[in-house]
């Protein structure tokens, strides 16, 4: 038996080009360490995960997004 | 011939906006030709922000983000400007060409990812970037047309 792949969240949004600049959304697609979400858990499209690849990497050169949270200051 | 690029700018909080402002001028200055006389087309001020992690010893930022139109030939110069300026911390220069916009965000940090603006500035203007000479560039982000336009929102 294999499980429905579940549909993109970011095409349901109906989204097509993610901003790094917009780090609320993206916020959504790290883990709690900040690490970018693995598609198999997120169930993003192969588009929007490169995407996403691409824009929390700026995002986090704009220290919009931490390379890591949780890091003691 | 000019192309379009976007750039964020976060400039050390303790500066007065008069002061970035000056800057700002200064630094579009250096984009000025015969092309493009206005190569700023937008500026958007997003003001203070905290910073995820500290930069340069300061933990908040002043935020700027501006939509350039101006040829590859003058970012050299440009962008040696931006890293002798002591009063700002941090730029990122991207292309901002091919598919266009979607989540517009609010100037003062709220208002995420509103899909309102969102669906309407998709899909219609997808094509006028054309993703032409893509790979002539060496500037970050190369072309790859991701970068949002929030003009049309």
């Amino acid at each position: 038996m294999r499980r429905r792949r579940k549909s993109c969240p970011v095409c349901e949004l109906g989204v097509r080009v993610l901003d790094y600049k917009d780090e609320r959304t993206l916020s959504r697609f790290v883990t709690e360490r900040g690490k970018i979400l693995p598609s198999r858990l997120s169930g993003m499209c192969a588009r929007h995960q490169r995407q996403l690849k691409t824009a929390v990497k700026r995002a986090r050169q704009l220290a919009l997004l931490p390379y890591i949270k949780g890091y003691a200051r | 011939m000019s192309r379009r690029y976007e750039i964020v700018y976060i400039f050390d909080s303790a500066l007065e906006e008069e002061q970035i402002n000056e800057s700002l001028a200064r630094f579009h200055e250096l984009l000025k030709s015969a092309d493009t006389p206005e190569p700023a087309t937008d500026v958007n001020h997003w003001g203070k922000r905290t910073l995820a992690y500290p930069v340069a010893g300061k933990e908040v930022g002043y935020y700027v983000v501006v939509r350039l139109d101006t040829s590859p030939e003058l970012l050299g110069e440009f962008e040696r400007a931006l890293k002798l300026d002591e009063g700002l911390l941090r730029h990122l220069l991207v292309l901002n060409e091919g598919e266009q916009p979607v989540a517009p965000r609010d100037a003062d940090g709220d208002g995420g990812k509103g899909g309102d603006g969102g669906k309407s500035g998709d899909g219609g203007k997808g094509g006028d970037g054309s993703k032409g000479g893509n790979g002539s560039e060496d500037r970050t982000g190369g072309g790859d047309g991701k970068d949002t336009d929030r003009r049309d929102s």
